[in-house]
């Protein structure tokens, strides 16, 4: 300012109109919109870039409702701290981001608006194909896991949640070893497998081992883990596919214990040491048929006889002698005498033999034993009767009806009447009773095991019936079946599941050896007759093989697993054999699927650096997985007009076509048959393609099509691409179908995200290349945009100079105000380019001395003005991380600002130093200046932004949005606490 | 007999009435040679097509270079200057509107004496002029046996 100059505010105002007014030429150079709108919503200026994004701001001369409410806006923006409000505004397809900022000096808004349609779309498609990926991840018949190289867990299907129990949040981030997941008996495998997976020696490998779920149960899980490693053989993650098999494993258990429990049942009924339990002699002997028999008997001979059992019960009896039921019987003493004989004497009498005692009431008697099933259950007596030629001892029965108070004359006249026979009669009695009693027993005990057969057979019957059944459920739930061949009657036996496998009706179809080896594929038939038979002769116990079976009833290829077991007899020749058949069909393309995936994923991410290489990449796992001889893949551009030749599978390209070029376009109205699939947006299977009536026939040196599938990649709606294969050996299905529509959606997110990569790279390079103009404009506002201004001032000065005397004072005082305004926009301008380049310039960050920074810039301050005295406080031994240069600039900026705010202040003091908290370095500058009022604290970073009159304190505000920047850049932040009259602390961290 | 020649390169017509103007404020009383690009600066220098045949006392005892010029520009004409025998050990003093780092980097690496940034302020201006003559012309002694060392 030049002294004795009269000031007021709005001259001053005026002047600064002046100066915006020179610096709109500014964004005129800008490529983006930039407006500016009085507070009513009138545009006071549109840049050209503006006019042309926004006619309607022109049009209209005000803010269009459509992009807001504008007094809302301005309320706003009025009482947001920062001074400035950010919009997405959608114009047509073109997405822009607002950045309103409020001059609040100017009573004006300024608009900047930036395209970012672009972006907003790669951000979209990033997530789509994120997305998609995850998809189809989670939809994998597989559980799938992937861990990084330190093995912590990064993927969690939702299968993986069905199988082990735990949600993907509660195990993403857990190490593999942390999870408590492996069998404890497992653990020494599956440690040794994530070695052998770390030291690249078995890149990939299935195992089986137990696993514990969340819930506390163990299950069988195969594990089939690859391997991903970069180009230095660095493990960069493991992708683990896991499949339950705790199913397959019960059904194999389940078999294998209905056998045992079957035989040890069928055992124990054959066996002839059965067990009677409780059974009683009545309950088992026919005692009326036996009665009728000894009646006869007894009328020949005369003999009485009884069958007792161990109790005493009589089960049958003849002959009765009145001396017994009426006398021996009826006195309990003499009664006692009689079982007693009865049991007592007859004890220990082996089966088949007789014993012949005189009881203890004096008579004869004889007794065998009846013993069956090994138990001896009662007595066959003959008796009582006395020998012919025996004499009676009279005198002892007469003693005997004194002693039991029998009537001596009735008790005499029975005595009289008991039996006397021969020795001869006793001798052909004994025979015939002795084959009575052997009769009864075998008879009654085949009596008793036919009845218990017939009881256990009916429950066997059952019992196999249901463990059959649930036998059958568990088999064709784990899609197991079970056979068994008989090698001496050569008879085979086929669980259901097998007839199901083999696509066979039960009922009509005889299970045989031979039957067997016709449903094997003719090509896989002489592998599988060959481990059979080897495994017989090789003296092994089992064998296992995979081969493929047709299905009789659909003809479909299916893969089986076939396990089997034999038993020998005693000389070592197998007897039998026992198996199982697996359809593993499901899991093998799930297997196989699994792994063209993966190689397509890892192929496309490490090796292919075009689309067109993943996309042959994609089109060969195609034509591999459905078993194809051409693949083939064409885009349709926007319009669904055109279909464009992508790429061919590499073996098409190297066998089969010769006559297209990549790259023709086929309008699709007129294309081929080929085309359908593109027109009716599905999937196209041509299994007899060269009867089609519609065909065009191919051009010459183009391959025959016999068969054909195509399948349409669909997009909101709309079909983007199609992907083809052909030539297959047999008819596609819809296996082929589903799995070439599979990859095929595969393969296009794969496309549609290296195109994504692409365009963010091209995108990156625009970034760089408008840094690169910004700079260029930097360099050249730095060189021209000052020399017109050196003119205004310079020949200002010489006007003065060289011609003062014609010149009044009004005169005098418009140069010095012209050169005032030119000095002062130089002075912008130097600023702008300080502002602009803490954004530009590189940063490396180093340790950085703060306290010597802060004691250089005190020092500079003080040699500047030499008539301040400021005492100035640097904490000793201050040291930061960041860049030297950029840090020295916000420190002087600040340790500036402080040292010009405390001007006015007596007894001026500034403080500079740090505090720590929470392991963050604060550093803050202090002084006792003027200070600000802190509801303007928020403004205080704003470029331009100003707290005090040019007057007052000179400056062009923008030394404190450049310490922003500079601590923006650094990760930190800064802020600023003060009160009027009362000094202010800028505080600042750097991360 | 050296008529010590001032080259001036500068393109803008008010930069150079103002330098010659500050010239003669510090009574710089040197002849000044203007040229308005760097091919016109060359060919003075090394007196070649409108320069042809130019006496070799006018060669000049000090160049001020702008660094933004028409046609060559201000570092160029410094290379080739400093590639010539004629002229590798002619003081140069750049005097330009940048401040940008790079410009100065440059313009040291390639062999300029000085770097002077043109101030707006043109008191600040004849002053930097009156330095720059202190310095070159009076207390500065040019490399012995004129320039044809």
């Amino acid at each position: 300012m030049t002294a004795g100059t009269p000031r007021n505010a709005s001259r001053k105002n005026k002047e600064d109109t002046a100066e915006r007014k020179r610096l709109a030429s500014f964004p005129e150079l800008n490529p983006n919109p930039v407006a500016e709108l009085n507070l009513n919503g009138s545009v006071l200026y549109i840049n050209k870039s503006g006019k042309k994004t926004f006619p309607d701001l022109v049009k209209l001369g005000r803010f269009h409702p459509l992009m807001g409410n504008w007094d809302k806006l301005v309320e706003k923006l009025r009482n947001d701290p920062s001074g400035n409000l950010t919009r997405e505004l959608e114009i047509g397809a073109t997405c822009y981001h607002l950045t309103f900022v409020y001059a609040p000096e100017e009573k004006a808004v300024r608009l900047y608006a930036l395209d970012i349609t672009k972006r907003k779309l790669l951000e979209n498609e990033l997530r789509t194909a994120k997305h998609i990926l995850d998809d189809q991840i989670n939809n994998s018949p597989l559980a799938i896991i992937e861990f990084d190289s330190e093995f912590h867990i990064t993927k969690w299907s939702e299968e993986a949640e069905n199988v082990f129990g735990w949600a993907a949040e509660e195990v993403i981030g857990i190490k593999m070893t942390d999870l408590a997941w492996i069998y404890e008996e497992d653990l020494q495998i599956v440690e040794e497998e994530s070695r052998n997976l770390f030291s690249a020696k078995t890149p990939r490998s299935l195992n089986t081992n137990r696993n514990v779920r969340k819930d506390g149960s163990v299950i069988w899980c195969e594990w089939y883990d690859s391997a991903v490693y970069d180009s230095n053989e660095n493990l960069i993650s493991v992708l683990s596919q896991v499949l339950d098999i705790t199913k397959r494993m019960e059904a194999e258990e389940a078999l294998k214990s209905s056998e045992q429990r079957v035989r040890r049942q069928l055992e124990n009924v054959l066996s002839p040491e059965g067990d009677l339990g409780a059974l009683e002699l009545a309950d088992i002997v026919d005692a009326a048929a036996i009665q009728s028999l000894v009646n006869d008997f007894y009328a020949i001979s005369g003999i009485p006889m009884a069958l007792i059992d161990l109790k005493g019960d009589v089960v049958v009896g003849v002959g009765w002698q009145d001396i017994c039921t009426r006398f021996h019987r009826i006195n309990e003493e003499t009664c006692r005498f009689c079982v007693e004989s009865d049991i007592h004497l007859t004890e220990g009498i082996p089966a088949g033999e007789f014993k012949l005692y005189r009881c203890k009431n004096g008579m004869w008697d004889m007794a065998t034993p009846i013993i069956i099933g090994g138990e001896h259950l009662g007595n066959l007596f003959c008796g009582q009767f006395f020998f012919a030629d025996e004499a009676v001892d009279r005198a002892f029965f007469a003693n005997q009806a004194k002693r039991y108070g029998f009537a001596k004359d009735a008790y005499l006249a029975a005595l009289e009447i008991v039996p006397r026979v021969t020795r001869a009669d006793v001798d052909l009695t004994i025979n015939v009773y002795l084959k009575l009693a052997a009769n009864i027993s075998q008879l009654s005990y085949n009596n008793i095991r036919l009845a218990r057969l017939l009881v256990r057979k009916d429950e066997l019957t059952k019992a196999l019936e249901s463990s059959e059944d649930r036998l059958n459920r568990a088999q064709s739930i784990a899609k197991v079946g079970s056979w068994e061949l008989n090698l001496i009657t050569n008879k085979m036996t086929w669980s259901d599941e097998i007839f199901r496998i083999f696509g066979l009706e039960k009922q009509a179809f005889e299970a045989t050896y031979a039957a067997f080896l016709d449903i094997v594929h003719p090509a896989d038939r002489a592998a599988a007759d060959e481990a059979y038979a080897s495994s017989l002769c090789e003296g092994q116990d089992s064998f296992e093989i995979m081969h493929r079976i047709v299905n009789r009833a659909n003809g479909d290829i299916r893969f089986v697993e076939d396990k089997g077991q034999h038993f020998r007899n005693n000389e070592g020749r197998v007897v039998r054999s026992v198996g199982m058949v697996q359809d593993i069909t499901e899991r093998k393309k799930a297997d196989e699927f699994m792994r063209s995936q993966l190689h397509m994923l890892t192929e496309a991410n490490t090796s292919a650096q075009f689309l067109d290489d993943i996309l042959q990449i994609f089109l060969d796992e195609c034509e591999s997985l459905t078993g194809s001889q051409i693949g083939f893949c064409h885009f349709v551009d926007e319009d669904q007009q055109m279909l464009i030749l992508q790429n061919y599978s590499t073996k098409t390209l190297a066998n089969a076509c010769t006559a297209e070029g990549i790259g023709t376009r086929y309008p699709i109205a007129d294309a081929g048959v080929w085309a359908d699939c593109a027109r009716q947006g599905r999937p196209i299977i041509h299994n007899d393609y060269s009867s089609l009536p519609n065909r065009r026939g191919t051009p010459a040196g183009h391959v025959t099509v016999v068969r054909e599938l195509v399948i349409p990649i669909t997009k909101n709606g709309q079909v983007v691409a199609i992907f083809g294969v052909g030539n297959k050996a047999t008819d596609y299905t819809e296996a082929d179908v589903a799995a070439l529509t599979h990859l095929g959606n595969l393969s296009w997110e794969m496309i549609r995200r290296k195109r994504t990569e692409e365009e963010l790279r091209l995108s990156a390079a625009a970034l760089a290349t408008a840094n690169q103009e910004l700079e260029t404009f930097a360099y050249s506002v730095s060189h021209d945009l000052r020399a017109p201004l050196r003119s205004l001032d310079g020949f200002s000065r010489a006007l003065l100079e060289d011609y003062s005397d014609q010149l009044d004072a009004t005169g005098t005082d418009y140069l010095v105000r012209l050169r005032k305004g030119s000095q002062k926009m130089a002075q912008l301008i130097d600023d702008l380019l300080n502002l602009s380049r803490m954004t530009r310039q590189d940063m490396t960050r180093h340790r950085v001395d703060v306290t010597a920074l802060a004691e250089k810039i005190a020092k500079n301050l003080a040699e500047q003005s030499p008539e301040r005295k400021v005492k100035i406080d640097i904490e000793p031994g201050m040291v930061a991380d960041g860049d030297p240069k950029l840090l020295e600039v916000a420190l002087g900026n600040l340790i500036g600002n402080a040292w010009k705010f405390t001007s006015q202040t007596e007894k001026a003091r500034i403080e500079v130093g740090s505090r720590e908290k929470d392991r963050e370095k604060t550093y803050f500058v202090r002084d006792n200046g003027v200070g600000f009022d802190m509801k303007y604290a928020d403004k205080l970073f704003g470029p331009f932004q100003r707290l005090h009159h040019a007057a007052e304190f000179p400056g062009t505000g923008i030394g404190l949005a450049t310490v922003q920047r500079i601590i923006n850049r650094h990760g930190g932040q800064v802020w600023a606490t003060s009160k009027p009259g009362k000094g202010a602390k800028f505080s600042f961290t750097l991360s | 007999m050296s008529q010590n020649v001032i080259l001036l390169v500068e393109d803008n017509p008010d930069d150079v009435l103002l330098t010659e103007r500050a010239f003669k404020q510090n009574n710089i009383m040197n002849i000044i040679v203007v040229a308005r690009d760097g091919a016109e600066a060359l060919d003075y220098l090394f007196a070649r097509n409108q320069f042809a045949g130019r006496p070799k006392e006018e060669d000049p005892v000090i160049i001020l270079l702008d660094l933004k010029l028409p046609k060559v520009d201000g570092l160029q004409v410094l290379k080739e200057l400093r590639a010539a025998k004629r002229t590798k050990l002619t003081p140069v003093i750049v005097l330009t509107s940048s401040s940008e780092e790079r410009d100065m980097c440059e313009s040291y690496s390639l062999g300029a004496n000085s770097y002077v940034r043109k101030p707006v302020d043109f008191v600040k201006f004849s002053e930097a002029v009156k330095q720059l003559e202190l310095y070159w012309l009076v207390l500065n002694e040019g490399p012995p046996g004129g320039n044809g060392c």
